[in-house]
């Protein structure tokens, strides 16, 4: 397991609590029933932190999974 | 602390533990503030879940009513301007300018009344913990940025009042605007992405300094008990044995002003409770004279033991340590010899060993360190007989030592204990006391200020608290214990403390003697737990049950009566 998504699944089980390491990377909104608004924010606000990044604003909306917010940091990471 | 660091903290409670509830008051989006504040004061206080309770975005006074209504005892009020104004903040578009300046200045002074007024009707809700506004409001002025303008000089002012006002109150603590500051920086606090996202209105890092200041108002740490300082070097600039008394020097005039600092901080301290002992290789008869000087700052009769000697300094230590009667761990000891300071922590690793740098900027950040570990909200009619109850002890003991039998000292102490229920109106001192007593503990269980004041609500307990005085001079409020009579009509005894300063006058067998007489009870059993420390409490109940105590030990009156040690002081009960 690559360092980014070790550290995306640490961010993503510390906002949803009963989230397992294993469950985390399919995680998104339809399959989440805690991922509400609330937990949106607190974990945009979670992973930019942990990260270092600031997310676009026209981002925050869109991103709605795991795989999203991976995808995103990949890019970031690789300066894309 | 971190974000994702304060979650995981949260995840580690035990869904068993106890909860603490906690109620954030504020106007805005209150997560992640609510996350931080929870892990801080989960920190503070281990072993509980904290339960943060939110209001309603954007009513910061219909949030504080509704808390108000029903109080959970322990509440962390947070205002920014735009919650007094909402043409303060970025998110909305009411308008900026000069125009509006009065308006807006208006709208505000009546909101911070509003706000003051129910803050102030509100002494029965437990601790309220209050950050004034923390993030610039919006340039609604049109001043460049290096120009203090008239409206945020006429905002600041009104907070200022506002503050002023609630800092009387005893239920309300204020966050140290200055402390926020040295954690956090102005201008790396708002965050208007995130304000006008989702209304929130802080970067972490400042979200995270303001959570931690709220939880220490809210749980402060238990104040340190005593400070042994060295002399030369340390109360004053010189060497005493080689330059004599009127050689040492504490002024400006000698360029050590920054010992006088420390001297006046020490006699504050004492002011207030702290003891404040020497510890230094030098001649008695010299230290005596220096302390004669009429200018000196820290009064010779706030000293106490001063232990001067050339043996080593750990021994000074266990010496003035018996003579107060407290363990190493509640207890300061500054000394400008880094050998010195090595040897007492050698000796005695619980002891905070704190080195004396004699750079007047090094001894103000010492000031300053002295302050937060020995700072109280505020000082009780104990901590000025502390100093004067302890060397009546050393006084009693004296005699005890020398050809008077003890027997003969206490009966003529003419010592009378004064039982008074504390119940209702709730008295500070009594949670204080339980708090902060480790050696003569039941149990060694700590309350918050909200479980404390729930707990005197409960109609079926009881709460003692007991003062003494005696020919040797008052010791103030010495003793508290609590419990409920149990349906088979024993005594159940959950908390009893006996403060060290009241040890040796078996003050403990006249309250059990007084729980016999007036419950008119048979029993009582002891919820006792065995602490590291609580070892007077346990010698105690071995000595009345006859048997090493555990949870659940049981003393009947007859026992009692057999095995009790005779106690000359009168018990007097004001209140019936």
């Amino acid at each position: 397991m690559d360092d980014l998504r070790a550290r995306l699944i640490v961010c993503f089980t510390a906002v949803f609590p009963g989230l397992t390491a294993d469950e985390a990377p399919n995680a998104s909104t339809d399959t989440l029933p805690a991922w509400d608004s609330s937990n949106h924010f607190l974990l945009m606000q979670t992973i930019e932190e942990t990260f270092g990044v600031q997310i676009p604003e026209e981002l925050l909306g869109e991103i709605d999974s795991f795989a999203g917010f991976e995808r995103y940091l990949a890019q970031k990471s690789d300066g894309s | 602390m971190k974000l994702v660091e304060a979650l995981s903290l949260l995840q580690t409670a035990d869904p068993a533990d106890l909860p603490l509830p906690v109620a954030l008051i504020c106007g805005f989006t209150s997560q992640p503030l609510l996350t931080f504040l929870a892990a801080h004061m989960r920190l503070r206080v281990p072993g509980r879940r904290i339960e943060v309770l939110e209001g309603r975005f954007g009513d910061l006074t219909g949030n504080l009513e509704r808390y108000l209504s029903a109080p959970c005892g322990f509440a962390a009020m947070v205002l920014e301007w735009a919650d007094l104004d909402s043409r303060l903040g970025w998110r909305q578009h009411g308008g900026w300018g000069r125009a509006r300046i009065n308006d807006i200045t208006a709208v505000v002074e009546r909101q911070l009344g509003i706000i003051q007024g129910l803050l102030a009707g509100a002494a029965q809700s437990g601790i309220v913990a209050v950050a004034l506004p923390s993030v610039e409001a919006a340039p609604v002025e049109p001043v460049a940025g290096w120009q203090y303008g008239q409206l945020q000089s006429r905002l600041d002012a009104l907070a200022a009042s506002f503050a002023a006002n609630l800092s009387a109150l005893p239920h309300v603590r204020l966050v140290s605007p200055s402390r926020l500051a040295a954690l956090s920086s102005l201008h790396q606090r708002l965050n208007v992405k995130t304000w006008n996202q989702a209304g929130f209105p802080y970067q972490l890092p400042h979200a995270d300094a303001l959570a931690s200041l709220l939880a220490l108002l809210l749980q402060p740490p238990s104040p340190r008990k005593g400070i042994i300082t060295d002399l030369d070097n340390t109360l004053w600039a010189g060497i005493l044995g080689e330059v004599g008394v009127d050689g040492v020097a504490w002024d400006l005039d000698h360029h050590a002003a920054q010992y006088g600092a420390y001297q006046q901080m020490l006699q504050s301290l004492a002011d207030s409770g702290a003891l404040v002992a020497v510890a230094s290789k030098n001649d008695p008869r010299l230290v005596q004279a220096a302390f004669e000087r009429t200018d000196i700052l820290l009064r010779a009769d706030s000293v106490f033991p001063v232990d001067c000697h050339w043996g080593p300094k750990s021994d000074s230590v266990t010496r003035i340590l018996q003579a107060w009667n407290i363990s190493g761990d509640s207890v300061v000891f500054i000394d400008d010899s880094a050998l010195e300071l090595a040897e007492v922590h050698n000796a005695h690793p619980g002891l905070e060993c704190l080195p004396f740098e004699t750079e007047p900027n090094q001894v103000a950040a010492l000031v300053r360190r002295l302050a937060d570990l020995f700072g109280k909200a505020s000082d009780s009619a104990e901590d000025s007989l502390r100093l004067q109850s302890l060397r009546a002890g050393a006084e009693l003991r004296g005699g005890a030592g020398g050809k008077v039998s003890l027997e003969q000292v206490l009966a003529s102490a003419a010592g009378v204990l004064t039982i008074v229920s504390v119940s209702d109106p709730p008295n500070p001192r009594a949670l204080e006391l339980v708090n902060k007593t480790n050696q003569f503990n039941l149990n060694g269980r700590r309350f918050t200020e909200a479980e404390w004041f729930n707990r005197l609500r409960s109609p079926e307990y009881f709460v003692w608290m007991a003062s003494y005085t005696d020919r040797f001079g008052p010791l103030g409020n010495i003793s508290v214990l609590a419990g409920h009579i149990s349906e088979d009509g024993d005594l159940d005894l959950d908390t009893w403390v006996l403060s060290c300063r009241a040890f040796g006058r078996r003050i403990e067998y006249a309250m059990l003697g007084a729980l016999f007489e007036r419950l008119r009870i048979q029993r009582i059993g002891f919820r006792f737990e065995a602490t590291e420390r609580n070892g007077p409490l346990q010698e105690l109940l071995n000595t009345v049950t006859g048997a090493p105590p555990v949870s659940g030990s049981l003393l009947g009156a007859v026992d009692f009566d057999q095995r009790k040690l005779p106690w000359y002081m009168r018990i007097e009960y004001p209140y019936g």
